[in-house]
């Protein structure tokens, strides 16, 4: 299995289980905010979701500007799958960016997300 | 709506102090009163006006609500980060935070938005002036030499901007001495490198040097306070 299939999958995962804990966290009014996850030195891996009223789905991360973008190194998406790193942090310290609109906003999906992959 | 910034050149002039009792003396004279804290890594709005630091900020709204004390609405990274956490974000993200600090919270019925910034033309003082756009600012200094430099630059910086500076307060001008054995007062000044060399000096507003001051509702900003409402009645 390639590196990029890979964190697909990671990240698919991580979406269904997000999508449990979403319905019951997130306002409403954080539907249809756009979130795409990169890691240039992955080969430029990106993936891109969407939370809607029915949680959290999937979609194509090059098709429309996200909300919200988060970046970071490989070693830092390692970091927090391994648990040596919350994601939390990786913000807080500046491993992970983010960028986009209102981005301090939309960071409890990421962090539902992340959370739910790890 | 007004807009004012609290700024100053040089850091532990007493910004955050100023800002806070202004607040305190603003709302006293019934107006609703909002601070936005632009000192994103340093946030102390929360604890000098006496709030409970660890409230946190529901984020999963579509707008955040600020936090009210005493009939003031709050805004501050302090209510975001956990306690004693480092926020190590470069600039053009940091800016990004000011602008979402003042498009993305709900400020709707207030008649005053005072920012604190922190010290120096930093990227937060370059967001507030770039998104926020104050109607007027407020500058605090002290009479020390090194803090009347940075003051200064903080005049250029506004000057380039056309900000108007509402009033310069210089902070910790003088000793308030009361004589225990005589109904008298005096008031000592320190030396102060303003008298000498700028104009500014004659339309400060001075803020003796109190150890006591570490609260809020302490410094008597009432003037300060009166000449902003005569500002809000000509606008």
């Amino acid at each position: 299995m390639s590196l990029i299939s890979l964190l697909q999958e990671i990240f698919q995962e991580g979406i269904s289980k997000a999508n449990v804990q979403a319905k019951g966290t997130l306002d409403k009014s954080c539907l249809y905010r756009s979130f795409v996850v990169e890691i240039p030195d992955a080969n430029n891996f990106r993936y891109g979701f969407i939370y809607t009223e029915n949680g959290i789905k999937e979609y194509d991360g090059y098709a429309t500007q996200p909300t919200v973008k988060m970046i970071m190194k490989y070693s830092t998406f390692l970091d927090i799958m391994n648990h040596k790193l919350s994601v939390q942090d990786a913000v807080y310290y500046g491993f992970a960016l983010l960028d986009g609109e209102n981005p301090l906003l939309h960071m409890n999906i990421l962090m539902l997300v992340f959370s739910s992959m790890v | 709506m007004l807009k004012l910034s609290v700024l100053s050149g040089k850091g532990g002039v007493g910004k955050t102090t100023i800002c806070v009792n202004l607040a305190y003396a603003l709302r006293d004279m019934g107006k609703k009163i909002g601070i936005m804290d632009f000192d994103l890594t340093g946030p102390n709005v929360m604890r000098a006006i006496g709030a409970e630091e660890s409230l946190k900020l529901d984020i999963t709204k579509a707008k955040y609500i600020p936090i009210e004390h005493d009939g003031i609405k709050i805004l501050s990274m302090a209510n975001l980060l956990p306690q004693g956490k480092a926020l190590l974000w470069e600039g053009i993200r940091r800016r990004g935070i000011v602008k979402e600090f003042i498009h993305a919270a709900d400020w709707t019925g207030l008649d005053i938005l005072l920012a604190d910034l922190p010290p120096g033309c930093g990227d937060e003082t370059l967001g507030m002036m770039e998104y926020f756009v104050p109607d007027g600012v407020i500058i605090v200094t002290t009479p020390h030499s090194l803090a009347y430099e940075d003051y200064l630059r903080a005049i250029d910086m506004l000057k380039l901007n056309n900000t108007s500076v509402i009033k310069t307060v210089v902070n910790m001008a003088y000793f308030d001495l009361k004589c225990p054995h005589k109904n008298c007062r005096e008031k000592k000044h320190r030396i102060s490198v303003f008298k000498d060399n700028d104009h500014s000096w004659e339309n400060s507003f001075e803020v003796p040097f109190d150890p006591l001051i570490s609260a809020s509702n302490k410094v008597d900003l009432k003037e300060l306070a009166k000449l902003i409402i005569e500002k809000m009645v000509v606008a």
